[in-house]
């Protein structure tokens, strides 16, 4: 039926188009406007809106020659007018499908109750009445129907609608079947069953049912939103609807004067008319969600294109990255610098409490030094008193001989004072000794092997080269009971001496070895030797030969040896051989299980 | 001399020391006081008795040298005889250059110890000797005036009473009774007296200075 009206129109189209042409042969100087309309409306549209609008504009403007006619929607667009003075009516969200047109939108369609054009026309979903489905998610992966796949108030916006609650929206309907405007149409399909929902222009199914076609009962609405302001049901978004725009090739004069017309026509049979305010951000929002149109390069996932697309964003990201690096690096480098600093300053911190350790220690010896030089001071102050009055008590009586003064009683009395005397002096040595008195000696069990390589150490010998000093340590630990340290002292004492000794060429030995019970330590020089006198000497003390010496130090060693149950033994070496010898001879502890209190 | 006229004071913080010097000095025949420190010693004794003093080097309080400077400061000539356990060359000498007699060690030997004594006594009776006559040539000679002292200078030069009248723009007479003045104050009675007497004054002088500076060998 309604390609039977649509037929009927043509022909009365035809028959003005003619009637027109023979007024055309008549003013050749008339000009040509062509308008062209690219159907993708609901059927009604060209009757009720195309066809009206012609005829108003023709009787508004006689002095143009007004061409109307449908486009191919498989030819360019273009090409298919011949005028420059060319419009076109279509879809407004088709319109920015096709940029390249550079086409100047003029006035769009406004439907009746809406304050704007923009939002005019949807799509709604059709299920039948008795299906499953009640939810639009419900409908992945079933098969639809629409009119076209072009179909902006159709099939895009119900896809806009789909990609509001799944991703790849074109992917969703398992099938999708176009009908192209033809039998069976879409509510057809949904009603025998061979699709599962439908998709319908909004008012298409309102029509459908005034015109009785389809049964309002048959059928079921799926994501019903609010109706349109003329009471439509719709499922999705509402959007512009139909565009009437202008070549950029129009003539100005032209575009003013149907512009003019367009807007201040009587509203047509529907109540629909036309307005300039039209907004396409829903549209381009609906574009860009879909990917088509001038969105269509969002499709491009090459990297090539992602790159370009999201270049800002990597930019900054990358130089933010770029920035944590360098700071990185640069608070490394400062940590490294401080690292040195503090480490340069360990050092330095270390090496003047070295230092501070070191004067400490010269400290204590002087002071040790200076206390021995002062106790020797005082003992000999002290004892030189009783000394010298026996002196004087005696000298006195040889006096009284010599001048022939005897007197019995008196020198008796100078005897007796003098005899005193001696007791106080020998009090007085006695009271030095106490207070010098060492503390017992502690029996450990010692290798004399490791004395004497601590010995070695501490001793003046350890500055010599290697060829000057030969050290013989027995194979097999030494062992002898007392104190290590004590021990080492006398080592130490023999090793300087031989050093003081020595003269230009030192040959210094150090050997440790046992013979029967007894181990011993034994140190030899090359030096000058010690004379017969001199040997008798030593070990007594103040009787030094050295210049500074207080001769201590060998009375020290001989009292360790002693208190170890030991002896010291002096010998110049053997004939042939200059030289000197100086040993350490200690009771060996053969036991070593023995008791530390258990040594002899 | 006689060594009991004189009075050898101990100086010394130990008494035993002073007991077996005592010893050693009575038998000399030497009198002998003890003190403990050397300020008991300027404050009780009577340093116009001649002797000498002992004197340890090392006291509690004022030492034996610090003792030294004092005497000198108050003028108290008693000779000085040290006695040190301590062989200290240089304390020894700088005591010696500063007045003292003698740096004996001890324990001394008994012989030196008693001739350094007595030789300390005998300077010491020699030279206030000395300083006595030197006091009463002074007391005379300030007797006179200094018009009369005028006159006597130049008549022991030699001069007439008429030269000295024109020298010093004096009458004759004048110059007569002032020599006979002096004179007479000076108890001489001729102009070689006078010669003498101002020749031992300068003698004396002379010899005390060089009795002070004379020490033991």
């Amino acid at each position: 039926m309604m390609d039977r009206v649509r037929n009927l129109f043509v022909c009365w189209l035809c028959v003005c188009v003619a009637a027109g042409w023979g007024s055309a042969l008549e003013a050749q100087a008339k000009t040509v406007v062509q308008i062209g309309l690219l159907d993708t409306f609901a059927p009604n549209f060209y009757i009720q809106n195309f066809a009206p609008l012609v005829l108003s504009l023709r009787s508004r403007y006689p002095q143009y020659q007004i061409q109307a006619f449908s486009l191919d929607p498989k030819r360019p667009l273009r090409s298919q007018f011949s005028s420059a003075n060319s419009f076109i009516v279509m879809e407004s969200g088709l319109a920015l499908m096709h940029p390249e047109l550079e086409l100047e939108e003029l006035a769009t369609r406004r439907l009746t109750g809406e304050q704007d054009a923009a939002h005019s026309t949807g799509a709604v979903f059709i299920v039948r009445a008795d299906s499953p489905y009640r939810e639009l998610s419900q409908l992945k992966g079933a098969k639809a129907a629409a009119a076209d796949a072009g179909d902006f108030s159709g099939w895009l916006v119900a896809l806009g609608e789909i990609a509001s609650i799944a991703p790849n929206p074109e992917l969703f309907f398992s099938n999708v079947t176009f009908t192209h405007w033809s039998f069976p149409d879409v509510s057809d399909l949904v009603k025998i069953g061979s699709v599962d929902v439908g998709i319908l222009h909004t008012c298409e199914l309102e029509e459908a049912i005034r015109s009785g076609t389809i049964q309002a009962t048959d059928f079921r609405i799926l994501s019903e939103k609010s109706p349109t302001a003329s009471g439509c049901k719709r499922s999705t978004e509402l959007y512009p609807n139909a565009m009437f725009a202008a070549f950029p090739t129009a003539q100005a004069d032209v575009v003013r004067n149907l512009t003019v017309a367009i807007l201040t026509m009587a509203p047509a049979i529907d109540g629909s008319d036309w307005v300039t305010n039209n907004r396409l951000g829903a549209v381009r929002r609906l574009m860009k969600t879909l990917q088509m149109g001038p969105y269509a390069y969002l499709r491009d996932t090459s990297p090539q294109a992602l790159l370009l697309r999201w270049k800002t964003p990597i930019l900054m990201i990358v130089a933010g990255i770029v920035f944590l690096l360098l700071h990185a690096l640069r608070v490394h480098m400062l940590l490294q610098r401080r690292t040195r600093q503090l480490r340069q300053e360990a050092l330095l911190h270390e090496q003047a409490e070295e230092a501070v350790r070191q004067s400490q220690r010269k400290l204590d010896r002087m002071e040790k030094a200076g206390m021995a030089a002062l106790m020797a001071s005082m003992f000999s102050h002290e004892i030189k008193q009783p000394l010298t009055n026996v002196a004087n008590f005696l000298n006195g009586i040889l006096l009284m001989k010599k001048l022939h003064k005897e007197n019995e009683q008196k020198e008796e009395e100078a005897l007796q004072r003098a005899v005193t005397e001696t007791y106080r002096a020998a009090e007085i040595i006695d009271r030095v000794r106490s207070a010098t008195r060492r503390d017992p000696v502690r029996k450990v069990l010692v290798d004399l092997n490791e004395v004497a390589k601590q010995a070695l150490q501490h001793s003046r010998c350890r500055r010599l080269a290697s060829e000057n000093i030969h050290t013989r340590f027995a194979d097999h630990p030494v062992a002898v009971i007392g104190d290590a340290l004590e021990l080492e002292i006398v080592l130490v004492n023999f090793l300087n001496n031989a050093m003081d000794a020595c003269g230009a060429k030192p040959q210094i030995a150090i050997r440790i070895f046992q013979a029967a019970s007894e181990a011993c330590a034994e140190v030899t020089d090359n030096g000058s030797g010690v004379s017969a006198n001199r040997l008798s000497l030593l070990g007594r003390p103040l009787e030094s030969s050295k210049p500074n010496g207080l001769g201590f130090g060998l009375a020290i060693a001989d009292s360790i040896a002693e208190a170890h149950g030991g002896h010291l033994e002096f010998k110049n070496n053997a004939e042939g051989e200059s030289g000197f010898c100086a040993r350490l001879w200690l009771p060996l502890n053969d036991a070593p299980s023995d008791a530390p209190d258990n040594a002899k | 001399m006689n060594a009991s006229s004189f009075l050898i004071r101990v100086v010394d913080d130990d008494c035993s020391v002073y007991d077996s010097l005592r010893f050693i000095l009575e038998v000399g025949g030497w009198r002998t006081c003890w003190y403990a420190t050397a300020r008991d010693f300027l404050e009780k004794d009577d340093w116009r008795i001649p002797g000498a003093l002992l004197l340890d080097v090392r006291m509690p309080g004022m030492t034996g040298v610090e003792l030294q400077h004092e005497m000198q400061r108050r003028q108290i000539d008693l000779p000085i005889v040290f006695l040190s356990a301590h062989a200290d060359v240089e304390l020894a000498v700088t005591a010696v250059q500063n007045g003292a007699d003698d740096f004996l060690i001890k324990p001394p030997h008994a012989e030196k110890l008693l001739a350094s004594i007595a030789h300390a006594c005998e300077r010491l009776q020699n030279l206030r000797a000395l300083k006595q006559e030197q006091e009463e040539m002074l007391r005379l000679w300030n007797k006179l005036n200094d018009g009369e002292k005028e006159v006597m200078g130049l008549v022991a030069k030699d001069f007439g009473n008429k030269e000295i009248a024109n020298l010093l723009e004096l009458k004759e007479d004048a110059v007569r009774s002032r020599r006979a003045i002096a004179f007479a104050k000076l108890d001489i009675s001729n102009a070689l007296q006078l010669s003498d007497f101002l020749h031992r004054k300068d003698q004396l002088n002379d010899q005390i200075a060089a009795l002070k500076k004379a020490r033991t060998s």
